[in-house]
Formats: C-alpha cells, structure tokens, sequence
C-alpha cells in the first residue's frame, strides 16, 4: 500500500507528531503508517482522510495500482 | 467552509477534543500498568504467605484474576498499531518459543533417566511436584521470551 501521508503533511506543515495528536494515535504509529510498515485499518483510515479533509483514495492507493497509473 | 477550515490548520475544538482523549488513553495505559504492577506484587506477596498459610493460594486467584483484567484494559488503551505489534509479537515470537519448548520436550525424551538422574542430583523431596512445574515453565518461559524478543525487536525499529 502507497499513501501521501507525508506530502499531506508536509502541505499544511504539520509533524508527526501534530498529525499523531490528531489522530490519537503514537508519533511512532504516524511514522510507520507513513514509511508503509503498517497498513492502517478502515476506521484509521477514515479519521486520517477527515483529518486532512481529503478522500481515502486521495491517500492511499493499492502498490498495482499505482505502477498501473505510471 | 468546512473543508476550507480542516484545509487551513487545526481546528481548535477538534484539538481540545483530541488532546482529552489522548491524555485519556495515556491514563488508562498507566491506570492498567500500575494495576498489573500491583496485582503482580500482591500475588506474589499471597504466594510466599502460603508457604505458611495455605489458604492464601486461594486467595492469591484474585489478583491474579485481577491483573488479566487489568491487561485487557492495557491493551484496549493502545493505538492499533502498537496493539498489533504485540499481537504480532506473540504469534511469531510465542510461536517460535512453543516450537523450542516442544524440541526441548522431545529431546528430554528420548534421553531415559536424565529426570531421575537430575531430581536425584537436586535432592528435592516431592520430584512429582518439581516435575510438573518444570514442565510449565518449559511450556511458558520460551513462548515469553520469544514474544518478548520480537517484541522487543520492533520496539527497537521503530522510527
């Protein structure tokens, strides 16, 4: 699994540590959903799309899936 | 207006909300720690007094029936991926650790009268008794270390 985790963040120039508060989740659970160590559940998912106020598919996208769009 | 303002930064009562429910997760995970802490020290202390006592080993089910309640509750305050790393951990480390203790058990065996032999070495007066709880702890100690290992290992590599 892919995700813009990082460039969304970046974006609104949040830490991890801001986006972990957000989520309550660890800074090191945002770490390792971000470095894709961890695919995140549906409901994870869903909270981290209404935290940045994007769609899920705008995150994360499946790894066929992406090498199909390049 | 809406997405605009979670576009444009933090929402201030979004962040209050978060921040209670964040500082209310770190107090549950402490409130469990301290509980398995002292259910573990209770037990313990219960075990030793029914060396004289022997009632207290009955007595000593409570915290220790205690402390697995205290170790759901320990485990429901995590964050689903640490949550997952322990379960993880206890699947492949426990798992290797049962595999150790089975080779173990087999090794032991087929080795006929090293038990005697050891029990007799020891000297110990009730060779049943020291038996079977070695046998738990064979079972039980290498499934904990693997899981702790793994554990362990993933708490090192975290970023």
């Amino acid at each position: 699994m892919r995700n813009r985790l990082k460039v969304l963040r970046a974006e609104r120039n949040w830490s991890q540590a801001d986006l972990a508060e957000k989520l309550d989740v660890s800074r090191q659970s945002v770490n390792a959903i971000e470095t894709g160590k961890y695919d995140p559940s549906l409901p994870l998912a869903f909270k981290i799309a209404a935290v940045f106020g994007v769609s899920i598919e705008q995150i994360f996208s499946a790894d066929d899936v992406a090498q199909a769009a390049e | 207006m809406s997405r605009k303002r979670l576009n444009s930064g933090p929402d201030l009562r979004t962040m209050t909300m978060t921040k209670i429910v964040s500082s209310s997760r770190q107090q549950r995970k402490t409130f469990s720690i301290i509980g398995m802490a002292g259910c573990f020290g209770l037990f313990m202390v219960l075990m030793q007094l029914a060396l004289s006592y022997p009632v207290l080993a009955w007595v000593s089910l409570a915290p220790a029936l205690a402390s697995v309640v205290f170790a759901c509750l320990w485990i429901s305050a995590l964050d689903e991926v640490a949550r997952q790393t322990h379960y993880r951990a206890w699947s492949w480390g426990g798992s290797i650790g049962l595999m150790v203790s089975l080779f173990t058990f087999l090794w032991l065996a087929l080795q006929p009268g090293l038990f005697d032999r050891a029990i007799g070495a020891l000297g110990v007066a009730e060779p049943a008794m020291v038996g079977l709880g070695a046998g738990l702890m064979l079972a039980f100690v290498p499934a904990s270390l693997g899981y702790f290992i793994w554990w362990a290992v993933a708490w090192l590599r975290r970023g």
